[in-house]
C-alpha cells in the first residue's frame, strides 16, 4: 500500500501531492490495479491533514479514470499509467545509470545533468507532437 | 448528575460525618458517666462542674456553620470559576440550572440531615441533665441555644447557602471566602445579642424568698424596685434595701420593701424561639438561592467569562 | 448538493464593560468543514467562541447552531476551552464517568480505547498528566460527547510540538471517522494550514475574510510586476497589499473570475498565511463569500 509523503514547505496544494504520488507509483508499478489505496481515516493518522483534502485527491483521481471507490470496501486501482511494461523500465532504468556514469565521469554536475535533461525533454517533446 | 456531586464533595461529607461520629461517642460517653453519677451526694455541685466542662467546648460550635459555608458552600462555585472548569460542565448536555439544582439540592440535603444530627445530640447530651435545672442554658445561653435544637441545622443551611452565593458572585475562592467570614459573623453575632427581641418577655415581681420564674427559664434582666415601686440602681441597692449590719439573705431584701422585677421568658418558648430563629434563617437561605441562580444563568461575561 | 449551515450568526455584537469585543458578526459555516478562525489577540476569538457554545449571551443579534439557538443545542456541541480544564482531585476513570453521566450519548469503548491508545493511565489524577496527556484527555471527552460541532479554543497552545502534531492527528481522524464540523482558533497560522478548509479572519471584533480557503486562495494572486504598472493593475483588481523588493513591486490582489496579467510577470496564488497577514494588515478590506457561493451552500 502506497505511503504518502507530505512537503508543507513546496506551495503545492496538498492534495495535488496526493495525486502525484498515486500517479508516479502507478508509473513505477509499485501500485497495479486491484490495489486498494488507503482510506481517508489511515492517511490522516499518518499525515494530520484535512480528511477532505484525501477525498478531494481521490476524487480528482477517480476523474480520471485511475481509480475507482466503492462504497464502502475502499478506493481501488483501475488502470496502470505509462507507455511501456515494467520490463522495459527495469532496462531504461539501467541504461539511465550508466549514462549518469559517463556524465559524472565528463565532469557535468546534477545541475548540468538536470539543464541538458529539459533541453533534450524540450525537444524530444517538441518531434513527438510532430511526430503524433 | 448525583454521582458528580458526592464525587466532588466527598471529602467534605466523609469529614463531616466523622466529626458527627466523634462528637456523638464522646457525647454519649460523657452523658451515660454523667447520669450514672447523678443522683448521689453533692448532685447538684457535680452536675453543674460536669456540664460547664462541655458546655464550655460547645461554647465554640456556633462557628461551626461558618465551617460548613466555606469547605461546602464556597467550593460550589468560586472553585469551578477558579479553575474554568466551569467552561467544561457547562458545555456538557445538562443545562445550567438543572446542574445548580441538582448540586445545590443534592448538598443542601446532606448538610440539612447532618446538621439536624448535630443539634439532636446536643438536645440529648442536655437532657441528661433534666431535673437538675441546668437544662435551661440551653435556652439562656446563646451558644447553646444555637447548637441545641433544629437551629443549627437551619444555621448550617444557611452557612452552605451564604458560602455558595459568596462564590456566585466574587467568582474567586479567596474573596469568597472573606466575604463568607464577613457575613457570617455579623449574622451571629446579631442573633446572638437580639435574641430577646423574638418575643416580649413576661414580667415577674418577686416579693419573698423562695420565689422565681422557674428553673428552666431565660432571664433576661432584672431590676430591684424600692417599697414605692422605683428603679434602684445596681449598686445603690445593698444600701437601700439591706437594713444596717443585716446578714444579706434574700429575705433580708425583701423585708426592707424591696422587691424584684424579672423581666424573663417562659421555658416553654424555647422551641417557639428555635422556629423563629430558623425561620428567618431559611428565608435568608432563599434569598442566597434565588441571588445564586439568577447570577450563575445570566450569560455575561465577568471576570471569568471573558 | 444542499448542504446545512453548522453555525450561523446574524448581527452579532457582545459589549463588555462598555467595550464591543465583537461588532456586528454575520456568518455562515457549512457541515462538515473544518474551520480556523484566526485573529490577533484581543480580536473577539475567544468571545465568538464562547457565544457559540452558549457560555456567554449576545448583547445584539442572534447565533445559532443547526438552525437551533445555542441554547438549545448543549448536545450537539461539544467546547475545548483555552484553559483545557479538567478536575485536578479527578483521574482520568473519573472524568470519564463524569462524561458518561453528564451526556446521554457517550462513546465509552471510543474513549477508553483512545486513552489507551495514547497510553493514558486510568489511575491517574488529572493533576499529574502532563500537559500534552491534559490536552488529548480533554480532546477525548469532547469527541466522546458524539457532537456535531467541536468548538476548540486555542488547543495548540502551550503545547510542545510533539504534542501539537498528536492533537491535530487526533483532531483529524475524529474527523475523518465521525460526520464532525470542527471550529478552531488559533492565532498562530501554520499551525492550520493543511487541517483546515474553511477561514475566519477577526480583526477588532469584525469579520475581515469569511470563506472556504480553496476558494479563497483560487480569488487572490501573488504577483511581481514593475512599479510603473501598478497603478494599471490596481485599475482592475482590489490590491490587498503592496511591497516592495529588488527593484519590483509585489502586489497581492483580488481577481474575480478570470484574471489575466502580462506573461511575463511572476503570478502564483498566495499561501494561507500570507493571505491572512495581509488582510490583517489592512483592517478596512474585507473579503466575504461570493452570493454565489453562498447560495450553492444551502
Amino acid at each position: 500500500m502506497i505511503d504518502f509523503r507530505l512537503d508543507r514547505g513546496s506551495g503545492v496544494a496538498t492534495y495535488l501531492q496526493l495525486v502525484h504520488q498515486v500517479k508516479s507509483a502507478l508509473r513505477l508499478g509499485t501500485l497495479s490495479p486491484g490495489d486498494r489505496l488507503p482510506t481517508a481515516k489511515e492517511v490522516v493518522e499518518k499525515l494530520a491533514i484535512n480528511p477532505n483534502t484525501v477525498l478531494k485527491a481521490y476524487r480528482e483521481l477517480e476523474r480520471e479514470g485511475l481509480v475507482s471507490g466503492r462504497p464502502g470496501l475502499g478506493t481501488f486501482v483501475e488502470r496502470t499509467l505509462g507507455g511501456a511494461a515494467f520490463a522495459d523500465h527495469a532496462r531504461l532504468r539501467g541504461e539511465l545509470a550508466r549514462w549518469l556514469r559517463s556524465a559524472h565521469a565528463a565532469g557535468l554536475d546534477d545541475e548540468d545533468v538536470r539543464a541538458l535533461f529539459e533541453s533534450v525533454t524540450g525537444a524530444a517533446g517538441d518531434v513527438k507532437g510532430a511526430a503524433g | 448528575m448525583l454521582w458528580m456531586t458526592w464525587r466532588q464533595h466527598r471529602v467534605q461529607i466523609l469529614v463531616t460525618v466523622a466529626f458527627l461520629a466523634a462528637l456523638g461517642i464522646a457525647l454519649l460517653v460523657h452523658g451515660i458517666s454523667v447520669s450514672n453519677s447523678l443522683g448521689g451526694a453533692d448532685s447538684a455541685a457535680l452536675a453543674r462542674d460536669r456540664f460547664s466542662e462541655v458546655s464550655a467546648v460547645l461554647g465554640w460550635f456556633p462557628l461551626v456553620p461558618l465551617l460548613i459555608g466555606i469547605f461546602w458552600g464556597v467550593p460550589v462555585l468560586a472553585g469551578e470559576y477558579e479553575r474554568a472548569t466551569h467552561k467544561l460542565v457547562w458545555t456538557q448536555s445538562v443545562s445550567r440550572s438543572r446542574w445548580l439544582l441538582t448540586k445545590l439540592g443534592g448538598l443542601a440535603v446532606v448538610v440539612v440531615l447532618t446538621g439536624l444530627a448535630f443539634g439532636a445530640m446536643i438536645s440529648a447530651w442536655i437532657g441528661v441533665f433534666d431535673g437538675t435545672g441546668l437544662t435551661g442554658h440551653r435556652f439562656a445561653d446563646p451558644g447553646l441555644f444555637t447548637v441545641s435544637g433544629v437551629v443549627p441545622a437551619a444555621w448550617w443551611l444557611f452557612a452552605f447557602t451564604l458560602g455558595v452565593t459568596a462564590g456566585a458572585i466574587a467568582q474567586r475562592v479567596l474573596p469568597a471566602l472573606a466575604v463568607t467570614v464577613g457575613v457570617f459573623a455579623v449574622a451571629l453575632f446579631l442573633f446572638m445579642t437580639n435574641r430577646d427581641a423574638f418575643a416580649a418577655p413576661q414580667h415577674l415581681e418577686i416579693t419573698s424568698a423562695g420565689q422565681g420564674a422557674g428553673a428552666e427559664t431565660y432571664v433576661v434582666g432584672s431590676t430591684w424596685l424600692d417599697g414605692q415601686g422605683r428603679a434602684i440602681e445596681g449598686d445603690a441597692v445593698d444600701r437601700v434595701c439591706l437594713p444596717q449590719g443585716a446578714p444579706a439573705t434574700e429575705n433580708a431584701y425583701h423585708e426592707s420593701g424591696c422587691r424584684q422585677l424579672v423581666e424573663f421568658q417562659p421555658a416553654d418558648r424555647y422551641w417557639r424561639f428555635q422556629l423563629i430563629e430558623a425561620g428567618i434563617l431559611l428565608t435568608l437561605t432563599a434569598a442566597f438561592v434565588v441571588t445564586t441562580a439568577m447570577r450563575v444563568r445570566r450569560r455575561t461575561p465577568t471576570a471569568r467569562l471573558g | 448538493m444542499t448542504e446545512r449551515d453548522m453555525l450561523t450568526a446574524t448581527g452579532l455584537a457582545k459589549r463588555y464593560h462598555g467595550d464591543w469585543a465583537l461588532r456586528d458578526c454575520s456568518l455562515s459555516i457549512p457541515e462538515g468543514r473544518v474551520v480556523a478562525l484566526v485573529g490577533p489577540n484581543g480580536a473577539g476569538k475567544t468571545t465568538l467562541l464562547h457565544l457559540a457554545v452558549g457560555l456567554l449571551e449576545p448583547t445584539r443579534g442572534r447565533i445559532g447552531v443547526l438552525g437551533k439557538p445555542v441554547g438549545r443545542a448543549l448536545r450537539n456541541v461539544a467546547f475545548l476551552a483555552q484553559e483545557k480544564p479538567l478536575y485536578p482531585g479527578f483521574t482520568v476513570a473519573d472524568m470519564l464517568r463524569f462524561g458518561r453521566h453528564l451526556n446521554p450519548r457517550w462513546d465509552k469503548a471510543f474513549a477508553e480505547r483512545r486513552l489507551a491508545e495514547l497510553g493514558i493511565p486510568a489511575k491517574r489524577k488529572t493533576g499529574r498528566l502532563s500537559g500534552g496527556q491534559q490536552a488529548q484527555l480533554a480532546l477525548t471527552l469532547a469527541i466522546a460527547k458524539r457532537p456535531q460541532l467541536l468548538v476548540l479554543d486555542e488547543p495548540l497552545a502551550n503545547l510542545d510540538p510533539l504534542a501539537r502534531h498528536e492533537v491535530m492527528t487526533g483532531l483529524m481522524t475524529a474527523v475523518a471517522e465521525r460526520e464532525l464540523s470542527v471550529v478552531l482558533s488559533s492565532h498562530v497560522v501554520a499551525d492550520l494550514t493543511d487541517t483546515c478548509d474553511w477561514l475566519i479572519v477577526l480583526n477588532r471584533g469584525a469579520v475581515q475574510v469569511n470563506g472556504d480557503i480553496d476558494d479563497l486562495t483560487d480569488r487572490h494572486r501573488v504577483l511581481s510586476c514593475p512599479a510603473g504598472s501598478v497603478p494599471s493593475v490596481a485599475d482592475r483588481f482590489t490590491v490587498v497589499e503592496q511591497g516592495a523588493a529588488e527593484g519590483q513591486t509585489s502586489l497581492l490582489v483580488r481577481a474575480e473570475g478570470q484574471a489575466v496579467f502580462d506573461p511575463q510577470w511572476p503570478v502564483r496564488s498566495p499561501g494561507l498565511e500570507e493571505l491572512v497577514l495581509a488582510y490583517l494588515r489592512r483592517p478596512e478590506a474585507a473579503v466575504l463569500p461570493r452570493p454565489a457561493l453562498s447560495a450553492a451552500t444551502r
